[in-house]
């Protein structure tokens, strides 16, 4: 879980930070159902840092933290980011050292 | 033969130009330029008609003996071309080392130093073996004084790792510092395109069209007598560098190097101002002209097309909603997610975060949140967040150019600056100390040694300046006068001349520009100095 916007629980599980428990464990049984029977839709999911793939894994890590109070605490205060137009893309300047004519 | 009268004619006007001193501020210093255009012309009237002949004759009447008496001449006649054309791209290190020695009009300015750079130009065009890097590395170490020509050599041999572009860098900016009297033009436009390149890759368009421009002021160093004929005060320069207007004056005064004309300059140019969206960006026939000249054009007209279509749509920072921890949050995944360019980004972010750390009414927002959620001890929680957005800051103020004063600074930004300049300090006095306990021990490095301690020490220097308002006054206050002695030494005791004239220029403008004008007025007089 080190990346704060991708790899959030909330995210990952699709769920406002207000949610409760029960809220928390239905939707992780209904991921965790959709994924082993490979339904498309939830093979991925939106984060303010754009779209990440979703396993079964994750899903599980994700119902895991939400039921620690810290770690729902922590992962709340993350979860209110929102997106940002050109967060996803890594915008690197062009390498142009091999168009040299001495290089 | 209409040919070598050509040329005949073309360097007796040349000549003559020079010596009659029609060249302006140029009148000034041409008399290398004029020794070595009419060694040229002379080589050109014994020579030049027989080698042409020789060639004619030859082909006309496939007569061996003229062919190969004009294939003999060839290197002689026209070294540089052979070297560029043939020996440097077929990547034949020792020939082209040889050719290029009896390249005096090209690289005359730096006669040893300048065929090693054609060699090493040629030892980087395919795979070489140990030996051939050995041979090279151990011409470099054997030479007796390092000029313009052969710093360039040196920092293009050393710059093969790509993920050490910081110290090629500062291998390249030491190389500029040299005088243009000892640096071959080809060198110096080396120089310039590989810095143009370095400032395009991290996108520092400001960097890169500062660069772009310096390739047309005036070649010619204007000594302390020709600034005063000029008009120009030490104190006035010192004012310019308050100003911010001091490369605009030097520039004018020819004291920094020209990296001379270049179409990947010209293409930078171009590629700087459309990042920048100048009202007026270069376009139509000449960009094109310079487009057509770049080796690998499509690559440059890549570069200026993706340039002009991220312009369109660059990112944004991210606007204030009102809910303070959405809008740290959100910042803290917009600094993260992109390269920072600014140090007001950065301040901005650290103030955001502020507003939710510190800020009575929203920690007590969310401390109760944290009741609800039955969370025992919520400090741990903020302590954690403190700690990531702390860490956070202080990468990225490594990376960010710190050297300015912004108007509403972030605590948290501005704490971690200045332990980021403290440590900068502390290796630059530990670099320049070594330097000076070095000289008073009268202890000799190689000559490519003390060039390599001179960017290693340029590169620390940039690094302090970069992290605080104050960082350049700080760094030049510490190590100003150690560096004057250090190049006193290289000048009187090692007979460096170029090197230590590159160190009292450099001495020279970053006292004028960080107000120290003492300093500056003595390694102004310095470099006025003649050596050899």
């Amino acid at each position: 879980m080190d990346d704060r916007f991708g790899d959030n629980p909330f995210f990952v599980l699709e769920l406002e930070v207000g949610c409760t428990s029960m809220d928390v464990m239905r939707q992780a049984d209904k991921l965790i159902g959709m994924l082993e029977l490979g339904v498309e839709k939830a093979a991925t999911y939106p984060t303010p840092a754009g779209d990440k793939p979703r396993t079964v894994d994750k899903v599980r890590a994700a119902r895991a933290r939400l039921l620690v109070p810290e770690k729902r605490f922590f992962d709340e205060i993350w979860a209110k980011a929102r997106a940002v137009d050109g967060a996803a893309a890594q915008a690197a300047g062009p390498d142009l050292f091999g168009a040299l004519w001495w290089r | 033969m209409s040919g070598a009268a050509i040329i005949i004619v073309f360097f007796v006007l040349r000549v003559l130009v020079g010596t009659i001193g029609v060249g302006g501020l140029g009148s000034q210093e041409p008399r290398d330029r004029i020794e070595r255009d009419f060694g040229f012309l002379l080589l050109w009237v014994l020579l030049g008609p027989a080698w042409l002949a020789s060639w004619v004759g030859g082909i006309v009447d496939l007569n061996p003996w003229l062919l190969g008496t004009a294939l003999a001449l060839t290197p002689v006649m026209l070294p540089w071309a052979l070297c560029r054309r043939i020996t440097m791209p077929l990547g034949l290190v020792r020939m082209t080392y040889w050719i290029a020695r009896l390249s005096m009009y090209v690289l005359g300015r730096d006669r040893y130093g300048g065929p090693l750079l054609a060699a090493t130009v040629a030892f980087r065009q395919r795979p070489q073996s140990e030996r051939t890097r050995a041979w090279l590395r151990g011409r470099y170490e054997k030479l007796k004084e390092l000029r313009g020509g052969s710093a360039t050599g040196w920092a293009v041999l050393l710059d093969e790792d790509d993920d050490d572009r910081e110290m090629g860098q500062s291998r390249m900016e030491a190389a500029a510092w040299f005088d243009w009297r000892v640096s071959p033009a080809v060198g110096r436009r080396m120089v310039g395109e590989w810095l143009a390149c370095r400032a395009i890759e991290q996108q520092h368009w400001r960097a890169a069209l500062a660069v772009a421009r310096r390739r047309e002021s005036k070649l010619f160093w204007a000594g302390p007598k020709v600034l005063q004929k000029l008009g120009v005060s030490v104190s006035e320069l010192a004012q310019a560098a308050s100003r911010g207007t001091l490369d605009v004056v030097l520039a004018a005064t020819g004291s920094r190097p020209a990296f001379g004309g270049s179409p990947a300059l010209e293409v930078t140019e171009a590629v700087a101002q459309r990042a920048l969206r100048d009202a007026h960006p270069p376009a139509g026939v000449s960009l094109r002209l310079a487009l057509l000249r770049c080796a690998h054009r499509e690559q440059w007209q890549a570069v200026l097309d993706e340039v002009s279509a991220s312009t369109e749509k660059r990112a944004q920072a991210p606007a204030p909603t009102g809910d303070a921890l959405a809008d740290a949050v959100t910042t803290h995944l917009f600094v993260k997610s992109r390269p920072v360019t600014s140090a007001v980004e950065l301040h901005r972010f650290g103030r955001a975060w502020e507003d939710v750390l510190y800020r009575d009414d929203t920690r007590a927002a969310l401390v109760g949140r944290a009741r609800a959620l039955g969370v025992n001890n919520p400090e741990q929680v903020f302590e954690r967040i403190e700690g990531e957005v702390t860490d956070a800051i202080a990468a990225l103020v490594g990376e960010v150019d710190m050297g300015r004063d912004i108007a509403e600074p972030s605590t948290l930004v501005t704490m971690a600056a200045e332990e980021v300049r403290d440590q900068r300090v502390e290796a630059l006095e530990l670099c320049v100390g070594q330097i000076a306990g070095r000289v008073a021990a009268n202890r000799r490095l190689p000559t490519v040694d003390e060039f390599e301690e001179f960017a290693v020490m340029l590169h620390l220097y940039d690094r302090v300046a970069r992290s605080a308002a104050d960082g350049r006054e700080l760094a030049y206050s510490q190590i100003g006068s150690q560096l004057t002695d250090w190049a006193c030494w290289l000048w009187n005791d090692r007979q460096q001349y170029s090197l230590a004239n590159a160190i009292f220029r450099f001495c020279a403008v970053e006292g004028l520009r960080t107000n120290h004008i003492e300093l500056a007025r003595i390694n102004l007089d310095n470099i006025g100095c003649r050596g050899g």
